[in-house]
This record gives C-alpha cells, structure tokens and sequence, in this order.
C-alpha cells in the first residue's frame, strides 16, 4: 500500500479557495469530508483572502501530516480566469485603462502561480498532484456531494467564477453534468452587491445586511429594475444591462445611470437609513427572489429531480431560499452547501478531485443523511487549553465534573436571562455559528435584539437575530416543515405566536425603526424579525448532541424549546476560534457567561479591572 | 508594438489591448454581450470549460491559456502571448502588487481579481 494511502487504503486530498476573498482550505480522505476551516479564523482578518496557509497547515495535521497527502485541488482555473480578465480588459478597452493594471498585477502575479505555490505542500514523489477545478464545478461538488442525495438539479449562483455567474447541473451519483450557464459580466450575484453598494453597506459582506434590511420597506422599485436593468426571462435566464453597473471598468459597482433610476445617489454609510434605501433593498430582494425561482424550476424541469442542491454566495440569501420551498411545489427537498460562498470551494474542490480523479464512492449516508457532519468541522480544543487561557486571563470560572451538570447550570443560566458566549467542541465551518462558537440568549426577552445588538454584538440595532429550535418543534413555532439544520431558511412565525406591529408613520416619515423595534413583534420578540419571518436553525441529537442536551435543558426549565443564536465575535471580527479568542471577545463585550467546555465563568465574579475590559474591543466595522 | 523588456501594464493596455479592441472592432468580434437581445429566446449557454471542469495544473498557466486559444480558435489573441509573458516576468521581478496580509481589498473586486 502506498504510504499517502495510509492505514484507510483511501486518498487524502486538500482543497484550496483563495487569492480573492474567503480564502479557506478543507480536507477530504475517501470520500469523506474530514476537516475544513477558513483562514480568516486563524489570522483573525476578516474575508482573509491570501493562501490559506494556516488553515493548509491544519488540514494537514488532520489527515495525519503532509507525507499523507496524495493531491491538492484549487476551487478555480486561473488560466481562464486570466482569459476574462483580459477579455474584458480588450472588449472595455479604452475605458479598462485604469482598472487593468491592478488586475493584471493580481493575475498574472498571485494567481497564475498557484499551481507551484501548492506544489510545494506535496511531497515530491506527488508533486504532479496538483488539480485545478473549475469554479462552479467547486461550487457545485461541494453542494451535491455531501448532500442526502443520490441524484439532485444542482444550481450554482454567485458573483463571478472564471466566466460562469450561474450555472445549472444534475448531479447523479459520483458525476456532475454541467448543463447550461450564464456568463460574465451579467451575474445575479453582482447585481444583488450592486444594490448593497448603493445602500452604502459592503460589498462581499453587507449583502446579509441588505437582505435584513429588506423586510423594512416595500418593493416599489421592482418594475423599474426589471425594466431598465435586468431581462429576465420565464426560463430564469438573464442579462444585465450594463450601463447601470460600473465593475467592467471600475472599482465601483453602479453608474450614474444606476443612481438616476433609482431616483438617489449611493447612501452615505454613516448616514441614517431612510425609506428610500428600505424599498430598494426591498425590491433587489424581490428580484433575486423572482430570479432564482425561475431558474431553480428550469433546473429541476431539466433534470426531472425533486431534489436540489444549492451553492454560490448566492444560496447565503436564507430568504430566497425559503421562497423556494414555499412557492415551488414540484421542489421536494432541498439541500444548501453551509459554507456557499468561496470557502466552500476549497471543500469542493477536494471532493471533485476525489470523486473524479481517484475515483471515491460518496459520504456513507447518501439516500439517509448528509455528509457535511453538522459543518463541525474546525479545529476544537481539550480542557487543557481552556483551562490554560483561563488562567493566562486570570478570571474566577466555575468547573463541572461532568458535561451534564455544565449543561444544567448553563441553561439555568439562560433561563434567568443571561446571555451566554459558547465555546465547545469543533468551529463551524461556514460563515454561520451553529452552537459551538455562539452567543445565545433567552428570545423572549423583550429589549433582546437592541441590547444584544449593541452591547454585545456592537452593530447596527435594526439588525435580526436567529432561533435555534429543537428540530422536534420547529413545525409548532415557524412555518416550516424541513430540516434547517445550517440556519439556511427563513420561514414565518406561525400566526398563533404573532403580535400587532403599529407601524403608524413610518413610511410617510419618520423612518424610525426603533419605534418597530420597540414592539414585541411575537412572544419571541428577539427572533422575529419585522415582517414575522425568522432565520431558522433546527438542532437534533444527531448533529450535536451537546447542544441538543443544552436545548431540550432550557426548553424543560422554561417551556420554551428556542434560544437565540448569532456568532460568537462582534461586528468587523471573524468568529472566535480558539480559546484566547472567546476570551477575549467575552471580555470586551456584554456576555455575561462564558460557556467554556466544561467551565463556567461569570461576568459578574471577575474584578472591577476585568470587568471594566468592556467595550474596548475594536475592528474595523463591516 | 511596445518594448518586450520591462514591459508596464499600462503600457501593455495602451499599445497592445486598445489596438486589438480596434481590430476586433473592425472585424465585429466581441467577447461578450453588454445588454439584452430581444431576438433571443433563452440566454442559456453551453458550459465554456477550459478542461472539461478539472485539469492538472502544469507548470504555466500561461501555456494552457495558449493552448485553449488555439484549441478554441482564437486568432488575436494568441498574437499577444508572447507581451503577455513579457509583463507576467515584469510584474514578477517588481514584486507585484498583490492581495498582501493588510493590504485592503477594494470595495468592489469581484470581476477583476
């Protein structure tokens, strides 16, 4: 047997994502998903898009060092990547003058490198190992393979891979077939950045805010946009009219065309928010979500599935993604890559390689269950280091002799209000905390959503929170009948939980959303968000069990089956990955508990001086 | 047609992709459409793969771009290779301007990077 073979008989192989943004590494052994971790997470810099090397070295480590290592798979083609870029440079030519050097610097420097920047990762009887994979190919393996099913449509949408925005394909045991495309420069996804940029919030990140944002306004704009800037066809195919979108020939996503049809010019981002920005949002929203229903039907029509697998930034819009279930009844079941966005690349990448090149069955589960092991799939740490980082703080903490009695006090804890840091077992992968690097609270608790905003969290208030549910009464409290394991779907609080909002003169006005806010808008007031809907995530024993213990715990205390759950960090930070990190971040914010494996360390036991840490924290916002 | 050695990017657009943008003009050849075509029925296309989705990645990228130009029939474009290579080994030898640790990336780099 050869020695990358290992005792398993089966493959190691490492996916890349990077030199652009979300850079990530993942590692994949047979066809099994075995390690994956953002590189953000270890250098602490948001979105880090440089090669990932610590989160390389990790993986690494995970598949029993590098000597193991049989392949490597970057999530792109830099060569055809290169072949856009110049494309366009020619076709925009002569007003790419001043956006061409910088890109050429980028690809012809970085990227087109990338194959010997891997090599040397190989040991060098296997240093040929080195696969680039397409990137809607990425995109679309990492959506199919770890899924549930044995056969399933697959759509990718997102900003832009070498030419591809959008790409439809029907998965089919091992295979991927892609069937058919939409090419650069028109892309749902930078058209929906285009709008995020418009209301002055950050390309690449402030889209989840722009989607938050949306439930506050109307979509009065809809017909203007999808007359002037977007031919969208019955068959969900599309192109932009380009004149209202500037990334052909600048750094800026619109044009001052773009700003004259929307009636206003680009929001100031330190300025308030007012009626005008809430419909826009609002109306992008409501084209992306008549965009993507049109061509999920396309995709399942074509592949005569019931089934679908998502991916691409994209599948990170949980509203759209709802609407799909709830509008399209020929959609049976569904299944969204947790990590969509470039960083699941890395992971698709790998099993691409694996399932094509070395010729890999898929995830044991298939036709049960997924693959993707509740996206646990980071780095976790023993008692060891969270005693240790305890003791380097100095901080008073409390330790349980058994899980049980921790998760016990914890939720108790929860049960009397207190809002909790969590840190336990393997970081999420993706950019979405699930219970183990969370901050959770009771959702009932009526000033919930402003003071966890800005006392903890330090964003904008208006921003929502999410529930997390035991998985057994999802179907009571939202209308939602699947699994949304991933906090991936958005769905109504059912009726019998809703409260009045007096909305009174916020459109012909004031715009103020803390007079909405103010309002209990459900019996769980920090979890509905303006228009009734909620972001859920459903938890099961099989998943995470701790968590489910700690869930069906609050839920015996209190009756109440529901916490909120947002990241673990505060604004402009990545979520916490290592011990000293929640430390940290516990520190500097207004959580009261740090849930600490089998620690407990309240807020309200430390010193004046550590206490006074509060609010200190600083990142560059997002 | 512009010096080969320590060829500059701006350099390069100005005397070799203004030019060719002027040629494809006068040929009609455009890489990609700008707006709707009502005349179409469906804007799906066929999936353009330089290698089918996966390929081992070889020594220059820069030789399989090469060689997808040719397999694909493009006649301008293999004509610049050679600039192309010239302003690659420029950039490499002015240490390139790259997504370093802490440089910001701008706010909207998604087509170009």
């Amino acid at each position: 047997m050869s020695e990358s073979l290992g005792a398993t008989g089966l493959p190691a192989i490492v996916g890349v994502s990077g030199l652009y943004h979300d850079s990530a590494a993942a590692a994949v052994v047979g066809g099994e998903v075995i390690a994956a971790v953002q590189e953000e997470r270890f250098t602490r810099r948001k979105h880090d898009p440089n090669l990932p090397e610590r989160a390389l070295a990790w993986c690494l480590e995970q598949i029993g060092g590098r000597e193991r290592l049989e392949a490597i798979a970057f999530y792109e083609d830099p060569a055809l990547s290169m072949d856009r870029v110049l494309r366009n440079a020619v076709e925009m030519a002569p007003g790419s003058a001043a956006s061409w050097p910088a890109a050429a610097r980028s690809q012809l420097g970085q990227k087109l490198l990338i194959g010997d920047a891997l090599r040397r990762y190989l040991p060098a009887e296997r240093s040929g190992n080195v696969f680039v994979v397409d990137h809607h190919v990425s995109h679309a393996a990492s959506a199919f393979y770890p899924s549930p099913f044995a056969e399933a449509a697959v759509v990718v949408a997102d900003g832009i891979g070498e030419w591809a925005s959008t790409t439809v394909a029907h998965g089919k045991g091992s295979l991927i077939e892609t069937l058919s495309e939409i090419r650069y420069p028109h892309s749902l996804g930078l058209f929906y950045s285009a709008f995020t940029y418009h209301c002055g919030l950050k390309v690449n990140s402030g889209e989840y805010k722009l989607m938050g944002l949306a439930p506050y306004g109307q979509p009065r704009y809809v017909d203007r946009i999808m007359d002037r800037m977007i031919d969208l066809r019955e068959d969900g195919s599309y192109r932009l009219n380009t004149e209202f979108f500037g990334w052909l020939t600048s750094d800026r996503a619109t044009t001052a065309a773009f700003e004259a049809v929307m009636g206003c010019p680009r929001r100031d981002p330190e300025s308030m928010l007012t009626i005008e920005y809430m419909d826009i949002a609002a109306s992008a929203q409501a084209v992306i979500d008549e965009a993507m229903l049109r061509i999920v039907r396309t995709a399942l029509a074509r592949t005569g599935s019931g089934n679908l697998c998502l991916a691409g930034g994209v599948a990170l819009n949980c509203v759209t993604n709802g609407k799909l279930i709830k509008r399209l009844p020929e959609l049976k079941r569904i299944w969204i890559q947790p990590a969509a966005g470039d960083a699941g690349g890395a992971l698709g990448a790998a099993l691409h390689v694996a399932h094509t090149a070395y010729g890999q069955a898929r995830h044991a589960g298939v036709g049960q269950r997924d693959g993707q092991k509740g996206s646990l799939l980071g780095p976790s740490y023993g008692e060891a280091a969270v005693a240790a980082a305890i003791d380097a703080a100095g901080l008073v903490a409390h330790h349980f002799d058994s899980t049980e009695a921790c998760v016990a006090r914890t939720a108790e804890a929860l049960a009397a209000g207190l809002i909790i840091g969590r840190f336990e077992g393997a970081m999420e992968f993706g950019p979405r905390a699930l219970g183990n690097r969370s901050i959770l609270a009771d959702p009932r608790r009526l000033d919930g959503q402003a003071y966890i905003n800005l006392r903890v969290k330090f964003r904008e208030s208006w921003r929502p929170f999410a529930p997390v549910v035991l998985a057994d009464h999802s179907s009571t409290y939202f209308d939602l009948d699947d699994e949304s394991p991933y906090m991936l779907l958005v769905a109504d609080v059912r009726e019998a939980f809703r409260r009045p909002v007096d909305w009174g003169d916020f459109r012909e006005g004031s715009a103020d959303m803390f007079k909405v806010l103010g309002q209990p808008r459900s019996t769980l007031p920090s979890i509905t968000h303006v228009d009734y809907s909620a972001r859920i995530q459903t938890v099961d024993a099989e998943r995470n069990p701790p968590f489910h213990a700690l869930l069906s715990r609050f839920h015996a205390l209190t009756g109440c089956p529901i916490l909120i759950n947002t990241s673990f960090n505060v604004r402009g930070e990545p979520i916490v990955c290592d011990p000293e990190d929640a430390v940290r971040c516990f520190l500097n914010t207004g959580i009261d508990v740090l849930a600490f494996g089998n620690h407990l360390v309240f807020k309200s036991e430390q010193s004046e001086a550590i206490r006074l840490m509060e609010g200190k924290m600083e990142f560059a916002p997002d | 047609m512009p010096q080969i050695e320590n060829i500059t990017p701006e350099a390069f657009h100005a005397d070799l992709l203004v030019p060719l943008k002027r040629a494809n003009m006068r040929r009609g050849t455009q890489y990609f459409t700008l707006e709707a075509d009502p005349a179409m029925a469906s804007y799906w296309q066929q999936p353009a793969s330089r290698s089918g989705g996966i390929a081992r990645a070889e020594a220059s990228a820069l030789d399989d771009l090469a060689a997808f130009w040719q397999a694909s029939g493009e006649v301008m474009l293999p004509r610049i290779i050679e600039e192309l290579r010239a302003l690659q080994a420029s950039i490499l030898a002015n240490r390139p301007v790259l997504l370093d640790k802490g440089t910001p990336v701008s706010d909207f780099v998604y087509p170009l990077y």
